[in-house]
């Protein structure tokens, strides 16, 4: 697949450098990968668990991204694709294929509200917020998995507009209309 | 739940406006639901570190019956299959003394079949470097013939809390050895790593007398996440410890039979069969099948030794660049002359071959 690679910086250009030379190191020596590891590590977590809703595959199909990662990085250039996005389309291709293999849908069985809750708030606000996101999860179970990826890859992972194009071989418009499009439908069938 | 500044800078990129208050409110319980996810003591640096020596270069590989047991005795994804092994172990190793390591090596070479056939002909090896002022061991057990070279190694230190990662063979002049599986565990708390590694061989040419080998290892130090503790410690990289040692080499025998064979209009040809006490390797080109398309399909590669009625399927099939597949059998057939029978199974098409394997 060929993408038309046109880069936009994200919000922090230093990042990008420090991370370049990140990846130069680790390229010279495996066990330099560690820094990189730690920075994503939570993100691909995270995008997977979104993905297949169960923890322990999801720290299964994590450590798989990262052996291919550290296998693959010889083939990664810092000129080319930014390396979240080659290390997010890695992930992308996994639950590509985990996905073709198992087609099972997504229950959330594990996910805690305990974290994300604020003692500060009144028990009434906490209870509706809770009830709010168990109906926000329902919806997201029969959501369409293409539509699933997108919101995954932006919110669970964290990926900009334009790496998200990169990740899936689209443009970054395309990305954000279909996006902006999910968003109105989740809105709409939200209670 | 984001302050509403921190939740506009994140995604600013996503909404035309901020005015949409139920859009807002989406957005922050889409981001409250994803970024809630920890992720789970078990994911940590090491645990990666160590995996990777297993599963460098793996091609795709049939699982032996050994670890199909063990599997079915809980669901996982098929590429943890190997790495259920050092899990397994490890729960022997755990209560046990420090001396019973190197006696262990023998039940993790035994993992290919072949091994324990030729056991004489391994060679020991023990060695110690110092690396950042920390004594490091390996003691060894080493072959090498035309198909695989053979490893049982333990790598410890007198400091418990030194670990080891990117284990990497190559040759003395640096050619890496592609991997084909490796079996094994890492004992916390003690500074071992046990591990028995079956290597490619097939690119070594000619007949050498030795194989000059390196055995080089990442040695890190401290460095532990806890279940209490989702962030943990990275550990401190003491640097690279190199141990180097050669083993004799046994050539084995290499036939290129060139047998062509027509299937539904399709023509496969055996190439090349080296037969070692490792194992026996038998390279296909034509069957038309990528490795993706085994996996769905099915491929099977069944061998018929001359006087036998069982049947044996290949541990490994690579698919090299040139379209071939190379099976991979861990069994020591060198002392088996006579008319093998190799029939392989693709998606709509069956090819059985037979040719003479001398003396």
């Amino acid at each position: 697949m060929k993408y038309a690679y046109t880069l936009v910086t994200r919000d922090e250009p230093d990042v990008s450098e420090e991370e370049a030379k990140l990846v130069e190191a680790a390229r010279a020596n495996p066990a330099m990968f560690e820094p990189l590891y730690q920075r994503y590590v939570a993100r691909i977590y995270r995008y997977f668990f979104f993905r297949v809703g169960r923890e322990e595959d999801a720290a299964d199909l994590t450590q798989q991204v990262f052996l291919k990662a550290l296998n693959g990085l010889s083939g990664y250039r810092v000129q080319g694709v930014p390396f979240a996005a080659w290390l997010f389309r890695i992930a992308h291709h996994v639950a590509s294929d985990t996905y073709r293999r198992r087609k099972e849908s997504v229950s959330w069985d594990f996910v805690s509200d305990d974290d994300q809750l604020n003692s500060e708030v009144n028990p009434e606000t906490i209870f509706l917020n809770q009830e709010r996101l168990a109906d926000l999860r329902q919806i997201l179970t029969k959501l369409d998995p293409s539509k699933r990826e997108l919101l995954a890859l932006r919110f669970s992972a964290g990926l900009s507009l334009t790496e998200i194009a990169l990740v899936i071989g689209k443009s970054h418009s395309a990305v954000k209309k279909q996006l902006t499009r999910t968003l109105q439908k989740l809105k709409e069938q939200m209670p | 739940m984001k302050e509403k500044q921190t939740l506009q800078e994140t995604y600013n990129d996503l909404l035309n406006t901020w005015e949409d208050s139920e859009l807002v409110q989406l957005v922050e319980e889409l981001d409250t639901i994803c970024t809630a996810p920890q992720p789970p003591a078990s994911l940590h640096w090491a645990a990666i570190n160590n995996q990777s020596v297993n599963w460098t270069s793996a091609p795709h590989r049939h699982v032996p019956v050994l670890l199909w047991a063990i599997s079915s005795l809980r669901r996982q994804p098929m590429w943890r299959k190997a790495i259920l092994v050092p899990s397994v172990l490890f729960l022997i190793l755990a209560t046990s003394a420090f001396a019973i390591f190197f006696p262990f090596l023998s039940n993790l070479l035994n993992f290919e079949p072949s091994t324990h056939k030729h056991r004489n002909d391994f060679t020991l090896i023990n060695q110690s470097e110092t690396i950042a002022g920390t004594t490091i061991t390996l003691k060894a057990e080493a072959y090498a013939d035309a198909n695989q070279i053979v490893i049982g190694y333990t790598i410890s230190s007198t400091k418990t809390d030194v670990r080891f990662g990117l284990i990497s063979f190559t040759t003395r002049q640096g050619i890496a050895l592609n991997q084909g599986v490796s079996v094994g565990t890492i004992i916390p708390n003690v500074g071992a790593f046990t591990f028995a590694s079956f290597l490619d061989a097939s690119s070594i040419t000619g007949s050498p007398r030795m194989i000059a080998l390196r055995l080089s290892a990442v040695t890190m130090q401290g460095g532990e996440r806890t279940t209490t503790s989702r962030r943990g410690t990275s550990p401190k990289t003491l640097g690279t410890v190199v141990f180097n040692f050669s083993v004799p080499f046994h050539p084995g025998k290499v036939l290129t039979p060139n047998l062509h064979v027509m299937s539904s209009g399709k023509l496969a040809t055996v190439e090349k069969v080296i037969v070692s006490p490792s194992a026996t390797r038998m390279t296909i080109q034509g069957l038309g099948i990528s490795q993706s398309s085994s996996l769905e399909g099915g491929l099977i590669a069944q061998v018929q030794l001359p006087g036998g009625t069982g049947k044996y399927d290949y541990m490994m099939a690579e698919f090299l660049p040139d379209g071939s597949v190379s099976f991979l059998y861990p069994y020591d057939w060198s002392k088996n002359p006579g008319i093998w029978t190799l029939t392989v199974q693709t998606k709509g098409h069956t090819w059985t071959f037979q040719f003479t394997v001398p003396a």
